[in-house]
């Protein structure tokens, strides 16, 4: 059973960034956004990896996602949203 | 003294806070790390103390402190590197920071002196990933194959210059022997704790070196970690007090 809904999962990318919460939205590109540059695009995984115990480390494509309907998209094939 | 082909640089301390800073071929270039050790040193000392930025660079890390108005006049600085003691002077004073900047490798040129808090900007990376690194073009970097030898002797001498109760914060690269390293911290010091840690992906300049860095990794100098389909480091800053 999927317990993660698609605002969680943004609230926690925007935490990643440091940025305001509501600054995101599912169509926003990394080239948009201040700080996500590589440093910050860690921070995301990182923080993801925390919230799905685990599960985000081993998805190599989540290092090319530079979109958040890139990494939504990946959840979402993984079940994980 | 010219130094030629100086640079004005803005380093950016946290999204609100820039700061002008002057650097120079052989000066350190300030990056991750130095964010961390400014954000750790400000976690931990909350009154203005008698600080020492040991390997200085651009005199940044001390800079930041200051700024932020933990530093008691002046703020003590040194650096191996003649262009990095141009420059730090050049930015302390754009800042006006009273700063007594001495040249000379780790604390030859603070015999007999002690501070509160001692920042150590020195940071240890294998000699076999400096060499082919981005960050030590024309910067002194002598550190041993795991790259601990000049933070371990930073360490081990670090307690001759604390005062009671003084702190001693240096970081550690995951590019180094982290393990060898907090051993000899932990024999140093009574307490260390880590009070700052960043993830950052392999810059790709050395992933052109994988052949050389897995090596290293096997042969325990360095430490790598493959996730998210990328190579991740890590830099931590460590705070240490109570020399044993």
């Amino acid at each position: 059973m999927i317990n993660t809904s698609m605002s969680e999962v943004i609230a926690v990318i925007e935490k990643a960034l440091e940025i305001e919460l509501g600054s995101l939205t599912e169509n926003t590109l990394a080239e948009e956004v201040e700080n996500w540059d590589s440093l910050g695009h860690l921070s995301i995984l990182i923080k993801l990896d925390k919230m799905f115990d685990g599960k985000i480390a081993n998805i190599a494509a989540m290092s090319e996602a530079d979109s958040m309907t890139k990494i939504i998209n990946i959840l979402r094939q993984h079940n994980l949203i | 003294m010219i130094i030629k082909q100086g640079t004005e640089i803005n380093f950016t301390l946290n999204p609100d806070e820039n700061v002008r800073l002057i650097t120079a071929p052989g000066v350190f270039t300030p990056n991750v790390t130095t964010n961390l050790l400014v954000q750790a040193v400000n976690s931990v000392i909350s009154n203005p103390i008698k600080l020492l930025d040991l390997g200085c660079g651009t005199g940044i890390v001390g800079l930041a402190l200051y700024l932020k108005g933990l530093v008691e006049s002046p703020l003590y600085a040194s650096d191996l590197s003649v262009p990095s003691i141009y420059c730090s002077r050049e930015n302390f004073k754009h800042h006006n920071c009273p700063a007594d900047v001495r040249e000379g490798s780790l604390f030859e040129p603070w015999q007999g002196e002690k501070f509160d808090v001692i920042v150590d900007d020195i940071s240890g990376i294998s000699q076999s990933v400096a060499d082919v690194s981005p960050w030590f073009q024309e910067v002194p970097c002598d550190t041993g194959r795991d790259g601990i030898d000049l933070v371990a002797d930073i360490i081990q001498k670090a307690p001759q210059h604390l005062n009671e109760g003084g702190y001693f914060f240096f970081p550690v690269l995951s590019l180094s022997n982290v393990d060898k390293l907090l051993d000899c911290a932990s024999k140093t010091f009574a307490s260390v704790v880590r009070v700052g840690r960043q993830d950052w992906p392999l810059p790709p300049d050395l992933k052109e070196h994988m052949g050389l860095l897995q090596k290293l990794h096997e042969a325990g100098a360095i430490k790598l970690e493959k996730k998210f389909g990328m190579v991740v480091c890590y830099t931590e800053v460590y705070c240490a007090k109570n020399p044993l």
